[in-house]
């Protein structure tokens, strides 16, 4: 019954480099979101997590 | 690359486990990792942890490095206004330099956060499982399992596969795909004593002596959410009715620093009631480290307590548990793991004399060996009015055979409900689309639990799911329709009016049905499950050329499709089960040189 297995294999990064102009949108984003979870909280790995999924805004 | 097998000839496979959650997470990250290590011994594992929370990772010797996040410190001084924003991420890229240079084949970020998926995105490796960023830092999930996480997990729909679980099938799948079968089987435990390296240095010699010459239960105490968890006075209560019961035990007292206070009233409580028993109850809160905390867990007969991280340590560990987790607390997907642990819980506060008549059962197991039922032993004890106010599950391990992962057996009927029917199933569909494994309809289902009532409540679902079925198979023929057409252009962005027009057309008949997919949901919120992994696996796809993200489209319908065939199937086999049997007589036996009625 498994319907695709490119769900299994996981991502498949066809060009492992990070493109050095993503590099420090993905550093600040991450710093944000460090922050974020300090001012409201923890986030365990049961919680909910923001299910509205679009991209984020700069 | 070859993506099938890829890194199978490959020596020295290296896999980065991100893991930026609490100390409990960190725990149940190490027990899926160690599965995984004994199955595949070549995979050089390392973890990235939060500083304050590395304690566990830094004291398992399998792993080849742990790099550890001064969140704390990055954060505070910005928080503080010690440092700007600029200044912080300086930092954070100064820190990330030595994680990034490794060559990682697999990253795997079992966070589901926000913050881990950036991490994650800026660690380079070959294959990815978790939440990753990806096009203009959408979150996107990576894997299948990952999907269902999002959908499922961390939302308000109740499924019972145990997180430890779902992050040893995902990892385990994934290495099985990339790198070939295990070396074993697989059946080994992998919980144990010696789970942790512990500094013996460190390990409190008084403990030590302690330990050797009586038989222990910890109490971790953790004193957060006052309307669910004891009051000071209940806990001395549940202590008390140990020591005067149970002259073969002590009771020693663990707990944070912040807890000291609390911890000192239920001390006080104790020794006012019961002051011939102090010499058998010995108070460490606020003065273990992780090491000390350890050893005493490790050692103890029994664990009980309502704390996550403590229930976590405890099953790694192979102490038995007795979790109190009353109210929302979801234990079947992160309580205790192993056999035979007690999960205690209730819509209401626990009682103490239920959580005492649960441990006092559980106990003394090897003596009734599972021929007296629970229901005699809380009327041998004179509670049986606190049955309906009380729900007992005990934890199993399955066989390989039965699809291995731990299941929480329930012990009293009456509180059985369609949820917990409908979480069963949800949890076989989702093993059956991300792991190929299919259970046989009904298993672990108990017929003496099925009431009228709840046949009522399936007789329902089964005509909403009806529907649901009808609208997704639609969903698939749409897809499929729009898979025709699309194929049939030269160019996604070059084509007739009559082309766009058609594709539009069915495009707008693919939004209705999605909301329709949304409104069933709404009306019956068992079916929800359905909604939000559509959502989510559409949002994931990884199509660039309308035909394939088409095919990829209809391939989701077609998976929730199948999914609540498989939903109807187990709902529809629960009513075949609960139906009066007919007894067959046996028929006379004529034993020789006798005759026997």
């Amino acid at each position: 019954m498994i319907v695709d297995t490119k769900w299994l294999k996981g991502r498949i990064v066809k060009d492992p480099e990070v493109n050095t102009k993503d590099i420090e949108g993905l550093i600040e984003g991450f710093l944000d979101n460090l922050i974020s979870e300090k001012t409201l909280g923890k986030v365990k790995i049961n919680s909910r997590v923001d299910k509205t999924i679009k991209p984020r805004s700069k | 690359m070859n993506e099938q097998g890829s890194l199978v000839n490959k020596k020295n496979i290296k896999c980065l486990v991100v893991q930026l959650g609490p100390l409990s997470d960190t725990i149940q990250s190490l027990m899926a990792l160690r599965a995984a290590k004994q199955l595949y011994p070549n995979v050089d594992f390392s973890m990235v942890v939060r500083s304050q929370h590395s304690a566990a990772a830094r004291r398992v010797d399998w792993l080849e490095n742990v790099f550890t996040l001064p969140t704390e410190a990055i954060i505070n001084q910005i928080v503080d206004s010690e440092k700007t924003i600029k200044e912080g991420m300086a930092d954070l890229g100064l820190w990330l330099s030595p994680v990034v240079g490794n060559g990682w084949d697999f990253l795997v970020n079992w966070t589901y956060s926000q913050a881990s998926s950036y991490l994650s995105s800026l660690i380079p490796a070959q294959i990815k499982l978790g939440y990753v960023r990806e096009n203009k830092q959408s979150l996107l999930c990576s894997d299948g399992w990952s999907c269902y996480i999002h959908a499922a997990v961390q939302s308000d729909i109740k499924q019972n596969i145990h997180l430890t679980d779902i992050l040893t099938t995902q990892l385990l799948t994934t290495f099985q795909i990339h790198l070939g079968e295990p070396e074993d089987n697989g059946e080994k435990a992998v919980t144990s004593k010696s789970f942790f390296v512990l500094d013996s240095g460190a390990v409190d010699s008084a403990w030590d002596y302690l330990y050797s010459s009586k038989k222990w239960i910890c109490i971790h105490i953790r004193n957060e959410e006052k309307h669910k968890n004891w009051s000071s006075l209940e806990w001395s209560e549940f202590a008390s009715f140990l020591l005067r019961r149970h002259p073969e035990y002590n009771i020693v007292i663990t707990g944070d620093e912040k807890e000291k206070n609390f911890s000192n009233e239920c001390y006080q409580n104790l020794i006012r009631d019961l002051p011939e028993c102090e010499n058998r109850v010995l108070s460490l809160v606020g003065e273990t480290d992780f090491d000390l905390w350890t050893s005493i867990v490790g050692k103890c007969a029994w664990l009980v307590s309502s704390d996550i991280t403590a229930v976590q340590l405890a099953s790694v560990l192979g102490t038995r548990i007795l979790h109190l987790a009353p109210g929302d607390v979801k234990y079947y997907e992160i309580g205790p793991y192993g056999n035979s642990h007690y999960v205690v819980t209730s819509n209401e506060k626990i009682r103490v004399e239920a959580a005492y008549a649960v441990w006092s059962y559980a106990s003394s197991e090897w003596a009734h060996h599972g021929n007296k039922t629970i229901y005699e032993h809380f009327q041998q004890l004179g509670y049986s009015g606190l049955i309906s106010k009380t729900d007992v599950l005990r934890t199993k391990i399955r066989s390989t055979q039965n699809g291995g992962g731990v299941f929480y057996e329930r012990l009293i009927k009456e509180h059985y409900e369609l949820s917990d029917l409908v979480a069963n199933v949800i949890g076989q569909i989702a093993r059956g689309w991300y792991c190929g494994w299919i259970a046989p309809t009904g298993q672990e289902i108990n017929r003496e639990f099925i009431t009228p009532e709840l046949i009522k409540e399936i007789r329902l679902m089964l005509e909403s799911s009806l529907v649901l079925y009808r609208v997704t198979l639609e969903a698939v023929n749409v897809a499929t329709e729009l898979v025709d057409v699309s194929g049939r252009l030269k160019s996604d962005k070059i084509m007739s009016l009559n082309e766009r027009d058609k594709i539009q057309s069915i495009g707008k008949k693919l939004i209705e049905l999605d909301a329709l997919i949304d409104r069933l949901a709404k009306a019956q919120p068992m079916l929800a499950i359905f909604a939000k992994m559509s959502q989510v696996l559409i949002h994931n796809l990884e199509s660039e050329k309308l035909s394939s993200a088409a095919r990829d489209t209809a391939e989701v319908y077609r998976q929730m499709n199948e999914g609540v065939a498989v939903l109807r199937e187990w709902l529809e086999h629960t009513i075949e089960i609960s139906k009066p049997v007919i007894v067959q007589k046996r028929p006379l036996q004529l034993i020789e040189g006798q005759r026997k009625l």
